[in-house]
């Protein structure tokens, strides 16, 4: 079509690709950076760094209580979380290849998990356009925070087959950058989530999928290869390359297992941001119940970090 | 300090600040620090494991030039008769132009001809001397290379680039025109009034505005808003396109640029974070993309899979994430259609 004319009927159900493709602002570049937080955290998520400060003249009996109960509090994280568990099995795809074997073997296994990584990553479509990650055989999908707007948002979800679907958003958690949509009751397909026990380390060797630039019917899914460059609770960073659109759309380690959600994107093209999924399992009570749970940001996004959706120039 | 009398308190809060220390140093698994810059997929060290592939992928090295050397792209062998195969529209209207080929050594080239449809420019190579190294035949795969495949290509002579096929072969279609407003449905007047001017759009740039009539295209009235998308569809993206409009009952005439879809309307963002990107990005008949990052000045190079065979050639640069490689086929494709035109 020459031109974008207004001649489709409000609501249509499956939009033409200018309004798919429709850019966007995204949530303005000072989202991430809120105002200080003002709800205490959950117990066990408090590792403080700083050491007390307190006299010792006048509170010692204090100090050493506080000492050990931010021990327990670490003793007891211990257990819920537990320490990392690598399968010695899935050590290499951590380190550096050295030969045209050690990249074929990445390739391979890569190339191995596609297709099911592929069908299990969606197109959302709220004001803009993002992309999402199906994790449960009923239609739960993770996507960024930034994608999937408020709590009872009304969307579209575009399956990996062009199949549109009725969606709702479940909420976010806005410091974190992380959201939830529901799909129209159905069976889908799915893709799991890492185990809490075993986070992606540094140096993993992953694949971002997702929709750069919205929907493209004769394209399909995206796939691109990096490693994951940095890994804290609340941010992961990756050299693979993001764009707009691509906001909410999976992370994948080797193993097949969604390791971090796309949200942000740095103007250097070898450091993207993403979203831990162990953010999504930690917050899903309050996510739920709309109420929004509020995490410090331990990384400080750099100034030209822009959220890596694609949105309506009007929105937000 | 009391001293002793505080000692044995001083002793129990230096110890259960070591016991938090301690555990908390054991639970503590979020790797510091981050994966250094050559462990990363350009990096240096990732670049070694390619070590077998750079040496012939630099023997294919070919940089084209324009008259006072700067560099315009790159050239691809392809071939029985070893053509020398660039992007047309970055080549095409430079005035004279040369190569250098892996050895370092310029020799000039002409412009044997073009191929439209999928951007293809052929070159003649008068050698100067030693004629450049062709890289032995055969090495040219059959098919394209499949999705999450490894492959590499060279930004100017020396730089390996490398990344994975990201996305399915398919026709990257011509860009549509496109004027960037979104019209009214019904207008009491002939004519077709703009409901919203789509940002940045070859309208906006212009200063067109909401409820401005447009009433003629290059001459041609225009009765409703069905008739002005027939007539926008029939001109040619790029080429000055003369509007009359009415505001507030003047008639006004504009004359610009018209624009089209190959940027979605208003993807200033994407644009923005892209940074520099080829002029012809749509319209070629079979393209892989992958998501190596290549200078838009380094386009035109081979791009080769892991066992050392050309699996393509990069046409264009287009945004962030991706780089179009046009496949053997549509290489075979655009070589035949030229061959025949220099034939006839």
């Amino acid at each position: 079509m020459p031109l974008a004319i207004r001649n489709l009927p409000r609501g249509d159900p499956c939009p033409p690709r200018e309004r798919i493709g429709k850019p966007s602002l995204g949530v303005p570049p000072g989202t991430i950076h809120s105002p200080p937080i003002e709800r205490c955290l959950p117990p066990l998520l408090s590792r403080t760094r700083h050491e007390p400060t307190i006299s010792l003249a006048k509170t010692q009996s204090l100090a050493v209580l506080v000492g050990l109960l931010m021990a327990a509090v670490d003793v007891l994280e211990a257990q819920t979380n537990g320490r990392p568990v690598q399968d010695p099995q899935w050590a290499w795809t951590t380190q550096t290849p050295t030969s045209t074997r050690d990249l074929k073997r990445i390739q391979s296994t890569m190339q191995a998990r596609l297709p099911a990584a592929k069908r299990a990553t969606v197109t959302v479509l709220g004001d803009g356009s993002g992309s999402g990650v199906i994790v449960s055989r009923s239609g739960l999908v993770l996507t960024a925070g930034h994608v999937c707007g408020n709590k009872g948002s009304e969307l579209l979800v575009i399956m990996a087959d062009g199949q549109p679907v009725k969606a709702t958003s479940l909420g976010t958690l806005e410091i974190a950058d992380a959201g939830l949509v529901q799909l129209s009751p159905g069976r889908y397909p799915h893709a799991s989530m890492a185990p809490s026990k075993d986070p992606a380390p540094l140096g993993t060797w992953c694949f971002a999928l997702g929709h750069p630039g919205g929907w493209d019917d004769a394209r399909g899914v995206v796939v691109r290869l990096g490693r994951v460059i940095s890994h804290n609770r609340y941010t992961l960073r990756s050299d693979c390359k993001l764009v707009g659109g691509d906001s909410g759309g999976p992370l994948f380690d080797l193993q097949g297992r969604v390791i971090a959600i796309h949200s942000r994107i740095s103007k250097a093209a070898d450091q993207n941001f993403h979203v831990p999924v162990q953010n999504y399992r930690d917050f899903w009570p309050e996510v739920l119940a709309g109420t929004m749970a509020l995490i410090p940001a331990v990384d400080t996004p750099s100034q030209d970090s822009t959220p890596a959706a694609a949105r309506t120039p009007n929105a937000r | 300090m009391k001293g002793s009398a505080n000692a044995p308190q001083a002793r129990w809060l230096v110890l259960s600040l070591f016991c938090f220390t301690l555990l908390n140093g054991c639970v503590n698994f979020w790797p510091g620090g981050s994966l250094t810059s050559d462990q990363r997929v350009q990096g240096a060290a990732t670049l070694q494991a390619f070590q077998s592939l750079q040496a012939p992928l630099r023997m294919q090295g070919i940089t084209v030039l324009d008259k006072r050397g700067r560099q315009l792209g790159m050239a691809t062998w392809f071939g029985q008769e070893g053509l020398l195969l660039a992007k047309a529209s970055d080549v095409a209207n430079q005035g004279r132009l040369q190569i250098d080929d892996a050895r370092g050594q310029r020799h000039p080239v002409t412009l044997a001809g073009l191929d439209d449809l999928s951007d293809v420019a052929l070159l003649n190579v008068q050698a100067q001397g030693t004629p450049p190294p062709r890289p032995s035949m055969g090495t040219w795969s059959a098919s394209p290379p499949s999705e999450g495949e490894w492959v590499a290509c060279l930004e100017g002579t020396n730089e390996v680039k490398v990344g994975v096929v990201s996305g399915r072969a398919r026709r990257i279609p011509e860009p549509r025109p496109l004027l960037g407003i979104f019209l009214k449905p019904t207008s009491d007047q002939p004519g077709a009034v703009i409901d919203e001017v789509v940002k940045k759009g070859a309208a906006d740039r212009a200063g067109l505005k909401a409820d401005d009539r447009i009433v003629s295209v290059n001459g041609d009235p225009i009765r409703d808003y069905q008739s002005l998308q027939d007539k926008v569809r029939s001109l040619e993206p790029g080429l000055p396109v003369t509007i009359e409009y009415v505001r507030a009952e003047d008639l006004r005439k504009k004359t610009f640029p018209l624009g089209d879809d190959s940027w979605t309307e208003g993807d200033e963002r994407n644009r923005r974070m892209s940074g520099p990107v080829s002029s012809r990005r749509a319209g070629f008949e079979e393209v892989f993309q992958h998501d190596s990052p290549v200078n838009p000045k380094a386009i035109g190079g081979p791009v080769v899979n892991l066992d050392g065979k050309v699996v393509g050639m990069n046409i264009a640069r287009t945004d962030r994430v991706t780089t179009y490689a046009l496949t053997p086929r549509a290489i075979r494709q655009a070589v035949w259609r030229i061959q025949g035109d220099l034939s006839n």
